[in-house]
């Protein structure tokens, strides 16, 4: 039976990361390990995870996503990788479905979800009400409506191993965040996996936790550099790919 | 008669460097050249020699305006120790160089010395710690360790129920991996070594306090071409009569692989430093039985050898007055023993290197 290592991120967001982590143990019925990576929180966060048995890699300051993510990836010993943001809720069936989709081709590597709060084709168009309806109605499983795309955004990033093995570990220049699964993404197209939208599946997402803490004019500049990195490096503007 | 003129002799007073615990009152130096003990074996005071060079070093070169204060000195001190005049492979002189070279060079430069130990290396090393329930000893560990200047320090508390994990925390920039489940050393140090990026890794545990000094022997020997630089037991060994279960099988694997050389000593003791190279080829799934690691590595023809020999044995003692618990641990390494030559097995006869040359079992056909 497959693994799922589900790498969770966290800078200070015990508020949000105890119900992802409790809504994880409710909804998944598939065998998985949670591994959480923190980023120097003071928050509480570590003795939460010391009392709810929860796998920690406790980082001593802030070193931001991409590198969180890759001492998950690194650590983690699942057959299928996961990368979530800490601000998400796991609905009924969320881990079934999408790892149906996953494995249902050789050639497909990653898959994501759609979500109430998500950039591209990842989000529902229909207004959105509560989490239990609108997972009731998105959550079964339905071949029909999956999407192939060109783009998974990393607030819920399922993966096989293989392509970690290929693929490699986030770049890390893109810290403390944002383009870093533009890149994964394109990384793994190269090496000719295919990416899938899961429409199957709803995830629940609150919204940029991490970032609207900061000033805004620090976030567009971050962006700003961000995306001047992505496009030094492959010479294509990513946002022609949502 | 020819008068010869008596030089007065010359001699330096120095005293031992600072301790970690408490400060000493150091010594005049008396001259600049380097002093010669008068005794028996005429050996140098490398000491000395150290101290002197540090000096030196303090007028020209500074580390104020590094970020990593202590891997700027050793950058400094490893030009030095180039034109080192003993033996790369005499770890004793390289001490007491290197800690003549740190007093000296904050004595030279005017800053409070610390009691920094350095690296006789430039290559990234990284230090994996397991520890369990630790809570007394993990705080010194991790002082000692703070006193080298590490690429990365990785903690792996596993099946904690005390402060360990807290206490490393608090004390320590190290990456603190936290399990819930009690993973044992053996997947402690396999899942710490997946974290590491660098190209010499040290293995310890938490529960034993091991000298920054002690350590420097093998990653002195990994950076010179060691695979495998093993903790030597057998001063503390008895004669073989003595000899337990599981270090008897520790021997008959290393002479099955015509080590005997290397006696009881292998993998399962810490501590031990492995190259980069040792470990993509070895792999954290066996690393996780070292026994198995042990034999893979010396039948990849990788380079096995002894470095320093650090007496581990007595803490294990103190755990044996459990008696059930031991023969259950006892019971792991010989089953680990058992992997590790089946996977020999694999690769070779089936009496791997003890020929049946006497008997003539056709007629027993």
């Amino acid at each position: 039976m497959q693994m799922t290592s589900i790498i969770i991120p966290n800078y200070n967001g015990l508020d949000y990361l105890k119900p992802c982590i409790e809504s994880i143990r409710k909804y998944t019925d598939t065998p998985y390990e949670i591994i959480v990576v923190d980023n120097g929180s003071t928050d509480g966060t570590l003795e939460y995870c010391k009392h709810n048995s929860v796998n920690l890699v406790s980082l001593p300051f802030n070193r931001g996503f991409p590198v969180a993510c890759n001492y998950g990836l690194r650590i983690a010993s699942g057959d299928a990788i996961m990368l979530l943001n800490n601000d998400t809720l796991a609905t009924r069936n969320w881990l079934k479905n999408m790892l149906n989709c996953l494995y249902s081709s050789n050639e497909i590597g990653l898959v994501g979800p759609v979500s109430n709060y998500i950039s591209g084709k990842q989000q529902i168009t229909e207004p959105f009400t509560n989490v239990k309806e609108i997972a009731r109605k998105y959550n079964t499983q339905d071949p029909s409506k999956w999407i192939p795309t060109k783009r998974i955004v990393g607030m819920c990033f399922l993966m096989k191993r293989e392509v970690f093995n290929r693929v490699g570990l986030m770049d890390e220049r893109f810290s403390p965040g944002h383009f870093e699964d533009d890149d994964y993404c394109y990384r793994a197209r190269q090496k000719g996996f295919k990416l899938m939208i899961a429409g199957d599946c709803f995830v629940f997402h609150h919204g940029s936790a991490s970032f609207k803490k900061e000033e805004e004019s620090y976030v567009k500049s971050l962006l700003e550099d961000n995306l001047r990195k992505f496009k030094e490096k492959w010479g294509f503007d990513p946002r022609l790919l949502t | 008669m020819v008068q010869r003129s008596k030089k007065p002799k010359k001699r330096i007073v120095v005293s031992r460097p600072l301790s970690p615990r408490k400060p000493r009152r150091i010594g005049k130096i008396q001259n600049h050249a380097i002093a010669r003990r008068s005794n028996k074996s005429g050996s140098i005071n490398w000491y000395a020699w150290g101290y002197q060079a540090g000096l030196r070093d303090a007028k020209v070169k500074s580390i104020e305006n590094s970020a990593y204060q202590k891997k700027a000195l050793n950058e400094f001190w490893l030009q030095a120790y180039r034109q080192a005049p003993f033996s790369k492979s005499d770890w004793n002189a390289y001490n007491q160089a290197s800690s003549g070279y740190v007093l000296g060079y904050f004595n030279g430069a005017g800053i409070h010395p610390q009691p920094w130990v350095m690296l006789p290396t430039l290559k990234s090393v990284a230090v994996v710690v397991t520890a369990m329930n630790e809570e007394d000893t993990i705080g010194e560990v991790l002082s000692q360790l703070h006193r080298l200047p590490f690429d990365e320090i990785v903690v792996v508390v596993n099946g904690s129920g005390d402060s360990t994990f807290q206490k490393a925390r608090g004390k320590s920039h190290a990456i603190i991996v936290h399990y819930p489940d009690a993973l044992g050393h053996d997947v402690g140090r396999a899942v710490g070594a997946k974290l590491t990026n660098s190209e010499i890794l040290l293995f310890l545990d938490g529960d034993f306090v091991v000298k920054a000094e002690d350590l420097i022997s093998f990653i002195g020997k990994v950076d010179q071409g060691t695979d495998i630089a093993l903790n030597d037991l057998t001063p503390y060994m008895g004669t073989f009569q003595t000899w337990d279960s599981v270090s008897m099988l520790k021997y008959f694997l290393n002479k099955v692989q015509q080590r005997g050389d290397l006696s009881v000593n292998s993998l399962t003791a810490v501590p031990h430093a492995i190259s980069r190279k040792a470990y993509n080829i070895i792999g954290p799934s066996c690393l996780a039985v070292p026994p198995k690691a042990h034999a893979i590595a010396i039948s990849k023809g990788l380079v096995v050898r002894t470095a320093a020999s650090i007496n581990v044995l007595s803490a294990n003692k103190i755990k044996e007055h459990n008696r059930g618990q031991m023969n259950e641990v006892a019971d792991l390494i010989v089953g680990d023993h058992v992997e590790a030559v089946k996977h020999l097995m694999k690769g070779s006869k089936d009496r791997l290197n003890f020929p049946d040359v006497m008997r003539l079992r056709e007629w027993a056909k």
